[in-house]
């Protein structure tokens, strides 16, 4: 196809320049009259110009629409291919790359390999075939004069292959600079009351105005280098003709006549459709460099490995259900080559409530990210049921489990489907009844478009607090046998939590509960507490046994409790 | 307003309008004061136009000058031909160099332009926020004012650049080529003009269909951006619901529907490309074979010169329309943009500076609340007659449940929002009488809500401020015991903090912000005491901290801890905006009231008296 539409191409300046020769010869001084055979002739040129014409229309159609569709379709699969990857990929792989590395990934990188499966792919051709087709008629009407054309035209290509990389250079270096920009507006705007509080607009102005100016500086230097490449272009050309019109005259000057009217114009035109060509070897090479890198970077991505393993041999509990016992046996975990963890046993009978407390950084947010293996642990160190974690089947095990984090992630999508996250097609009541114990029935029913808000930056945003409780409804919709709080009620009033913890209580009569908390008043209740220290079970007992013992929970306990009367007031 | 606007999704989908009188003149307003480069620029526009017809009307010289003598048959005079066509050809190559030079002037005059011109308008944006209350924070998020001062701005930059001055430029070289064909000969201009209504007509419903389809791709794409993003920031609660098989067919929709919409738009170039090729040959054809005619007619009214220059100049007849449709675009988005921009500047200062202040360099620090209503918005008062007085030097502790107004108290002073009645007196004056820049220059404030730059430690304590001396640095971030932690950082001082201070435990953030606050010595000082619960060890240096901060200045407290409570000079109990009761620790415990019942309740269930670590 390719080679079809070169040469439909290359055909039209040559048909062209048959013409001006024929028209030329017909009006020599010999003969005056207009004969019929010369016109005849050129009609017949004439109509294979526009047959020409076509075939080239349709052949270019036919050539983008195919690779540059199957380039797409390439970067469809390949688009599918990184996100179920990175879907298997485990937290320890989340913690070292940045969201915004993977995210660069996931864009620019595979924008590059499509690129050099479709455009690349699409040029090469072209240049190639425009090339082996052209310089062959070139050299059949002027050796000399289709070696002295392409000493301009690898200038160009030359130029492309230098400037390219440096206006990269330059641009790459102006968003840098536009990204500062924009973290120094985002970081002055979002901690605005610090700025006002102490005065500092007018500074933190000048710190803008040093940046926009350095911005400033950037595009102008990248204006700089890329300026040159269209007036070279244009100059090429005009250089190539000027060199066109030399020779001809020195050919004339030799006598024999050698370039024909029609020849001038068939070079011009040949001269003319190699210049894009002539470019895109540079912007192929360029191109190709690029991409080359992309799939390197991507390449690291798709080879990453998960550290949770799934069990070669998974063992089902008889019933093909759990229950929810937990068996915690002398649990270590470090991450980075640091101990997080150690020595942790806790027991939970099914339907238990066991909580978790302990300063920030003791460790309870690890020990909870352990049980449905969002962190990896050592066979034979947690046990459901009587079965290691390590061999049921990791589906089975996180279906069982609901999990409400510290952080509580929302989708931007609508509440009712933030909801609804963890199940198909989740029934109408159930949503309502998750979000009726969670306590967020009220809050819903005062978005503008109640159920259907999207949460996030195009909706409304979520207080701290009706963030958690959504959370929370979304683990409770999931009917889970065991239930994970990860402080998760830290953003919500006393009142409310108390409210919560009753409905809950009531709710989750048969699930087994592990709540992590900071504040004690929400887990005055608990079956058993742990209190986490340094990585280590400090103290456990009920609430009365561990005011009892006087500790660091005694402590805390008694520290807490001004900030809650007061909330109570 | 584009506040509270729930339609922002889709922006990318939205096509406005591509010009308005109104904005553009407002706009070239900021391009009046580099009037010498618009001049520049257009004269370099004239002279390049006019350049690039030189070329070929040279090159037809050379055709129906020497190099036809030659060809018929004249061969005495060929060695004076060649010299001709010399000359010609030296012209032809001045000619060239000097388009080179300007073409390239023409880029960097542009460039400046476009930069010169958003340099100013971001600035006034910039500082326009800036001096905005902080109400207009609360009511928009901090995306979208950097979109305002990044892609805005950007937008409107496009417009200078390459919008406006190109499209004159676009409509010039049409009308050169235009008149040229005509000159030369009005036929065969006729033949080639007769394509010309199709094609704009063909370029433009290509346009409007490529530029639909590229928003739509845009849609997606961005759809897809932010659902991997979301998926890749959530991918813990993915997994943890087992929900890798529904996210991924999700991600396939969104995927498909991404690559369907680049598909059409790729079927759009695929088709508009060859028209356009096939139209212009058949156009050629024509040419030739009406000037053919021409040419060969008895009475010859057309040159081969003048043949070549209608060949040559249909090949640059189709880019300036296609050209002319891309401003178009530029145009529209620049409008939408400026729009937007426009809003945010027109939006007034509500908390203004009087027009002569009084001087405000140093204060005795006696406040005076003077029945005081405030509502954030409407009649919700927050605050409902309010009175207090702090004599100077006096800490006031501030108790009551979230939302009883603590807060509102303590951002009415640094003048954050003005009362709706009555009035906040500073050394007897009303705060609206200070410059806002004194009075908050000289109004030390530690909030909960603690926030960090992503700058070096030294940076976040000083400010911007020069006069703060190295040992004036090192003694204050001693006394508020926040240099042990600092010297263990790997920088020290000069340790580059990470977003938000995301890096420190929240006791050394709590440390670093007492420091910045003594550090800038402030004559009173709002403090809002942390309740999140932190290890011993670091409350202990956070509570020594606290009472040296406190110590010879007049301070207001958000109070938590019974400790700082019962230290204050005077407390203030508040509950739902009034104010219940007010005395000191022993005044209060005797009235019998609120605070007696707080009080009482912190005995009641330990059974014992708190330790607070002093």
């Amino acid at each position: 196809m390719v080679p079809l539409s070169i040469g439909s191409l290359l055909a039209i300046p040559w048909l062209t320049g048959e013409c001006v020769d024929i028209l030329h010869k017909s009006m020599g001084p010999q003969e005056i009259s207009h004969s019929l055979p010369p016109g005849s002739k050129v009609a017949l040129l004439l109509a294979a110009i526009v047959i020409f014409a076509f075939t080239r229309g349709l052949s270019l159609f036919a050539i983008r629409w195919f690779i540059i569709s199957a380039s797409r379709k390439v970067e469809f699969d390949l688009r599918d291919r990184l996100f179920s990857h990175l879907q298997s990929l485990d937290q320890g792989f989340y913690n070292n790359w940045k969201t915004g590395d993977l995210l660069a990934r996931c864009t620019q990188d595979v924008e590059r390999v499509r690129v050099l499966a479709g455009p690349i792919i699409m040029y090469s051709a072209n240049t190639a075939c425009m090339l082996l087709i052209a310089l062959p008629l070139m050299i059949s009407v002027s050796g000399w004069l289709t070696l002295l054309l392409m000493v301009p035209l690898s200038l160009l290509t030359l130029s492309v292959r230098k400037i390219g990389p440096r206006v990269h250079d330059a641009v790459f270096k102006a968003q840098e600079t536009l990204s500062n920009l924009s973290s120094l507006s985002q970081e002055d705007f979002a901690g605005i009351r610090v700025v006002k509080s102490f005065a500092q607009e007018e500074a933190e102005s000048e710190r803008f105005r040093k940046l926009s100016d350095e911005y400033v500086n950037d595009n102008l230097v990248a204006a700089r280098i890329q300026a040159w490449m269209h007036p070279l272009v244009a100059g090429v050309n005009e250089l190539s003709v000027m060199l066109l019109l030399v020779l001809g005259g020195y050919y004339l000057l030799e006598g024999n006549g050698a370039l024909t009217l029609g020849e001038f114009i068939k070079f011009a035109g040949y001269q003319f459709q190699l210049i894009w060509p002539m470019i895109s070897i540079g912007w192929v090479v360029n191109q190709f460099h690029r991409a080359s890198a992309s799939v390197r970077r991507l390449e690291a991505v798709l080879e990453s490995k998960s550290s949770i393993i799934l069990p070669a041999e998974p063992v089902t509990p008889p019933t093909g259900k759990i229950t929810g016992t937990i068996s915690i046996r002398n649990l270590d975990f470090s991450y980075n080559g640091k101990k997080i963890l150690e020595d942790i046993s806790i027991e939970a009978q099914a339907g238990h409530t066991i909580a978790i407390t302990g300063r920030t950084g003791s460790g309870k947010s690890t020990l909870v990210k352990t049980l449905p293996r969002i962190l990896p642990v050592d066979d034979g160190r947690i046990f459901i049921d009587g079965i290691d974690i390590n061999r049921l089947p990791v589906g089975l095990l996180r279906r069982a489990i609901g999990y409400v984090p510290q952080e509580s992630f929302l989708f931007s999508r609508t509440i009712s489907g933030n909801i609804g996250f963890g199940i198909d097609a989740p029934r109408e009541e159930a949503v309502l009844s998750a979000a009726r114990v969670s306590k967020l029935e009220k809050d819903i029913d005062q978005f503008p478009r109640g159920w259907q808000e999207q949460v996030g930056e195009r909706g409304v945003t979520l207080s701290g607090g009706q963030k958690q409780r959504a959370a929370l409804a979304r683990a409770l919709l999931v009917q889970p046998t065991i239930l994970l709080l990860d402080d998760s009620l830290s953003a919500v009033d006393t009142q409310t939590e108390k409210e919560i913890l009753t409905e809950l209580a009531g709710a989750t009569d048969s699930i087994t509960t592990l709540v992590v908390a900071q504040r004690i008043s929400s887990i005055l209740h608990a079956d058993r507490i742990y209190v986490l220290d340094e990585g280590r079970v400090a103290e456990e007992g009920t609430h009365a046994e561990l005011l009892e013992n006087n500790g660091l929970y005694a402590e805390t306990y008694r520290l807490q409790l001004l900030s809650d009367e007061l909330e109570d007031m | 307003m584009r506040q509270g606007d729930h339609n922002s999704f889709h922006e990318d989908f939205v096509v406005g309008k591509a010009f308005d009188k109104g904005l553009m003149g407002r706009l070239l307003r900021y391009a009046l004061p580099h009037k010498r480069l618009i001049v520049l620029a257009l004269l370099l526009l004239i002279f390049v136009t006019l350049g690039s017809l030189v070329g070929p009307f040279i090159i037809q010289r050379a055709i129906d000058g020497p190099l036809s003598e030659s060809l018929l048959g004249d061969d005495g005079d060929a060695a004076s031909a060649f010299r001709e066509i010399l000359v010609l050809a030296s012209v032809f190559l001045g000619v060239s160099l000097a388009l080179l030079l300007l073409r390239f002037a023409q880029s960097l005059v542009m460039a400046h332009l476009g930069q010169k011109v958003v340099f100013d308008l971001r600035q006034k944006i910039y500082d326009h926020l800036l001096h905005m209350p902080l109400g207009y924070y609360d009511r928009n998020p901090v995306g979208r004012l950097v979109t305002r001062i990044t892609s805005d701005i950007e937008a409107l930059n496009e417009l200078f650049a390459s919008g406006i001055v190109s499209f004159l430029a676009d409509v010039m070289i049409l009308t050169a080529i235009t008149a040229a064909l005509l000159w030369v000969n009005v036929t065969l201009a006729l033949v080639t003009l007769s394509a010309l209504p199709l094609l704009i007509l063909g370029t433009f419903i290509f346009r409007n269909k490529a530029r639909k389809y590229y928003r739509e791709q845009r849609g997606h794409l961005s759809h897809l951006n932010s659902f991997t993003q979301e998926a890749i920031q959530g991918m813990e609660i993915v997994q943890a619901f087992h929900r890798e098989d529904s996210h991924q067919s999700e991600h396939r929709e969104i995927n498909g529907r991404y690559m369907t919409a680049f598909l059409r738009s790729v079927m759009a170039y695929a088709v508009f490309f060859p028209v356009i090729e096939i139209v212009s040959t058949v156009v050629l054809a024509a040419v030739i074979w009406r000037g053919g005619l021409q040419l060969t007619a008895l009475e010859q009214t057309l040159t081969f010169g003048e043949f070549y220059l209608f060949w040559h100049f249909l090949g640059r007849f189709f880019q300036p329309i296609r050209d002319m449709a891309d401003r178009y675009n530029i145009l529209q988005s620049a409008m939408a943009a400026a729009e937007r921009i426009f809003n945010v500047l027109d939006t007034p200062e509500s908390i203004v500076d009087p027009a002569s202040p009084l001087p405000g360099e140093k204060f005795q620090g006696g406040i005076e609340f003077d029945k005081v209503w405030f509502a954030y918005k409407d009649d919700e008062y927050v605050l409902k007659d309010i009175s207090f007085s702090v004599e100077p030097g006096e800490t006031v502790a501030i108790v009551g449940a979230t939302g009883s107004g603590k807060t509102t108290i303590v951002n009415l002073v640094s003048r954050f929002y003005d009362p709706q009645r009555g009035a906040i007196l500073l050394d007897g004056a009303d705060v609206r009488e200070y410059g806002k820049r004194d009075l908050r220059a000289r109004i030390g404030s530690v909030m909960q809500d603690i926030f960090l730059f992503s700058r070096s430690v030294r940076e976040n304590l000083v400010l911007n401020s020069s006069e703060i001396t190295q040992e004036r640095l090192l003694d204050c971030s001693r006394r508020a015991n926040a240099h042990g932690f600092i010297d263990r950082l790997p920088g020290a001082y000069d340790e580059v903090l990470s977003e938000r201070g995301r890096t420190l435990s929240v006791g050394e953030k709590q440390l670093l912000v007492f420091a910045r606050a003594l550090v800038h010595d402030p004559d009173i000082l709002i403090l809002d005491e942390a309740t999140a619960y932190i290890d011993s060890t670091t409350e202990a240096l956070i509570q020594d901290a606290i009472s040296k901060l406190l110590e010879g200045r007049t301070s207001i407290v958000i109070a938590h801890r019974l400790s700082t409570i019962k230290k204050a000079d005077k407390i203030l109990v508040l509950h739902k905006g009034e104010l219940r009761e007010q005395g000191n620790h022993g005044e209060l415990l005797a009235l019998g009231g609120i605070y007696h019942r707080l009080h009482e309740l912190q005995y009641l269930d330990t059974g014992s008296e708190p330790n607070p670590p002093e």
